[in-house]
């Protein structure tokens, strides 16, 4: 085995990740204890009112994870597989749904239908993306991308006028355990979001690094090559979307129970654009980028929603130009960046390591 | 006579009402080296892709050893044994030298799809990835990214995977092209080298006129999509109409605008 492939120090490569995850799970009591507020909430007889800075925050956090685990998968089939898909709400909305109509319109124990729905929202999600796959994959670049668009419109639509669901209206979610519902116990709610972000960067870290990872990035950097190397491409790219589908799956889940909400909105083209603009900001085809970029453009729209900006005798409603500062800022980003943050930053890296 | 690895009968690729390759037959033997020669859009180009598989014949069929593979997909050739470079620079750009050869060693093993395992703990295929770096003077990079090699430096690369891989019967698509004529005898060497080793097939397309007459041990020529004529170097350097052709090609050229 040689050295240099292997990692020189298990402590030196992950020591970074091990702070920001123990700054991360001390979170909601750093904020806590400087805004003197209670992690847990206020108590109100003998249930928990979610009030207060720390709750507060959690939930800003929580946001961060989903869109974290949503642009990590994205980024799994955009970034190491080179496949360009438009339709990434599809399988966000699609989990969401099912997990829905498991725990209001079947009459399973809430426990059950938790359960069931859950399972039967991942892995719906990995059937669609297989059989969005082996219809579309054949298809190369931006073929694929408009037909997975047109696929996520048309469940749009059919969500959006759908009666036993109360089309554009939505159903709301009326009863979850104590101990999972955000409402309730938005701490515990905070951790799981957390675990499951941990989760899918350490699975997403192992599998890019595995045979089948090389695999992905070898697609992504010449497919022709690949195959003449002696690798069924499509089959790969079957599995990375089918992969990518599961995990957004998870991250719809995950949203549908924090807001205890099921409507078309989760369908909507915004989830797909959201992954793709924090994957480019961050850095395609890194590990941390889709975090980075997940946190990066939430923490800023979070920060300036409801900032008003005072110029002299004029008052501008940042809310209102939001969308504008956002893509200035899209702009920005990509000129100093090209490569996201992430990806640029590792580049100047390896140049200053090739100068020693 | 009857030992053809790779056989082509009645060849014919239309794109659209463009007739590229018209009727071609061709029959490569075991062991030699074989390669493809003729003016700009004589069809070899597409003759080439038409024996990897990349495109699918209009009409006719491709066997490899006696087994029809007209309509076989481009990776399970690989698995047969046919190995393929390319015109410069069809490497995976961004990931390391390494990586590179370490690809083209996974490629023909079994463990492509183990997803939870590291792959630099699979010791066989990195095992192989540096032997064949060290033949081609590639060690010393192995961790630099593939496209920050200087252009002799990927050509090696290029047939640093090929020797991985191992393959029986090679298809080589103008493995001159680009280079400085003061590399070329190396590469020639490295080519040699590769075929003497295994007794392996090589076919060649090929531009340099000086190239094809030194390691060929068999030409064939075409042109308009036709084969020409074929046979050893020496009789078709020999061959009037060649030399029509060629000749021919060279006193067109300023007045085509488009060429």
């Amino acid at each position: 085995m040689e050295a240099t492939t292997r990692n020189p120090s298990w402590l030196r490569t992950n020591g970074w990740l091990l702070l920001l995850l123990a700054l991360l799970i001390l979170f909601p009591f750093i904020v806590g204890a400087l805004t003197d507020s209670s992690p847990y909430g206020v108590p109100r007889g003998d249930r928990m009112i979610m009030r207060g800075e720390s709750v507060r925050w959690q939930s800003v956090l929580i946001e961060v994870y989903i869109l974290a685990i949503l642009a990590m998968s994205y980024n799994l089939l955009f970034g190491f597989t080179g496949v360009i898909s438009f339709g990434h709400a599809l399988f966000f909305g699609t989990s969401s749904y099912l997990f829905g109509l498991a725990l209001e319109f079947t009459d399973l124990d809430t426990g059950l239908a938790i359960v069931l729905g859950a399972l039967a929202g991942i892995l719906v999600c990995g059937l669609l993306g297989l059989l969005i796959g082996l219809v579309t994959l054949r298809l190369k670049g931006v073929y694929f991308a408009i037909f997975t668009l047109a696929v996520a419109e048309m469940f749009y639509i059919f969500f959006g006028r759908w009666q036993l669901t109360r089309a554009e209206d939505g159903f709301a979610i009326s009863e979850l355990p104590t101990w999972l519902d955000p409402t309730q116990s938005r701490l515990n709610y905070y951790y799981i979001a957390l675990a499951l972000v941990v989760l899918t960067f350490l699975f997403i870290r192992r599998l890019v690094k595995s045979p089948t990872g090389a695999v992905f990035q070898a697609i992504r950097e010449n497919e022709d090559r690949a195959q003449s190397l002696g690798y069924n491409t499509l089959n790969y790219k079957l599995f990375s979307i089918v992969i990518a589908a599961m995990l957004a799956g998870v991250a719809g889940l995950l949203q549908v129970m924090l807001n205890k909400k099921v409507g078309p909105e989760l369908v909507s083209v915004g989830y797909t654009v959201d992954p793709l603009l924090m994957t480019i900001i961050g850095g395609v085809g890194t590990l941390g980028g889709p975090i980075v970029g997940a946190a990066g453009l939430h923490l800023l729209d979070i920060f300036f929603r409801d900032r008003e900006l005072v110029l002299g005798a004029v008052t501008i409603d940042i809310a209102n130009i939001w969308a504008l500062l956002l893509g200035v800022i899209f702009i920005l980003v990509v000129i100093v960046f090209p490569y996201g943050v992430i990806g640029t930053w590792k580049r100047w890296q390896a140049r200053a390591l090739r100068r020693q | 006579m009857n030992d053809a690895i790779l056989e082509a009968s009645n060849l014919r690729k239309v794109f659209g009402g463009l007739v590229a390759v018209d009727d071609v037959s061709i029959r490569i033997e075991r062991g030699s080296t074989h390669s493809i020669i003729g003016p700009n859009g004589a069809g070899k180009t597409t003759l080439f892709n038409l024996l990897t598989g990349r495109y699918k014949p209009t009409r006719g069929h491709v066997l490899y050893k006696g087994q029809d593979i007209t309509n076989m997909p481009v990776h399970r050739r690989a698995h047969l044994g046919i190995g393929r470079s390319f015109q410069i620079t069809n490497l995976f750009p961004n990931l390391t030298v390494f990586e590179n050869a370490r690809l083209a060693a996974q490629a023909l093993g079994r463990d492509s799809f183990r997803f939870l395992r590291r792959a630099d703990s699979f010791d066989d295929y990195v095992t192989r990835a540096y032997e064949a770096l060290e033949i081609t003077g590639l060690r010393e990079a192995a961790q630099m990214p593939a496209n920050a090699l200087p252009h002799g430096g990927k050509r090696k690369l290029e047939l640093a995977m090929i020797l991985v891989s191992n393959p029986e019967l090679l298809l080589l698509d103008e493995p001159t092209a680009g280079m400085a004529s003061e590399q070329v005898p190396e590469l020639i060497a490295v080519i040699d080298r590769i075929q003497k080793q295994g007794n392996k097939t090589v076919v060649l397309v090929e531009h340099n006129m000086n190239v094809v007459m030194n390691i060929s041990d068999r030409i064939t020529v075409m042109h308009h999509g036709l084969v020409l004529s074929e046979g050893e170097p020496k009789q078709i350097a020999a061959d009037q109409t060649v030399q029509n052709v060629y000749l021919g090609e060279l006193y067109d050229l300023p007045k085509s605008e488009d060429a």
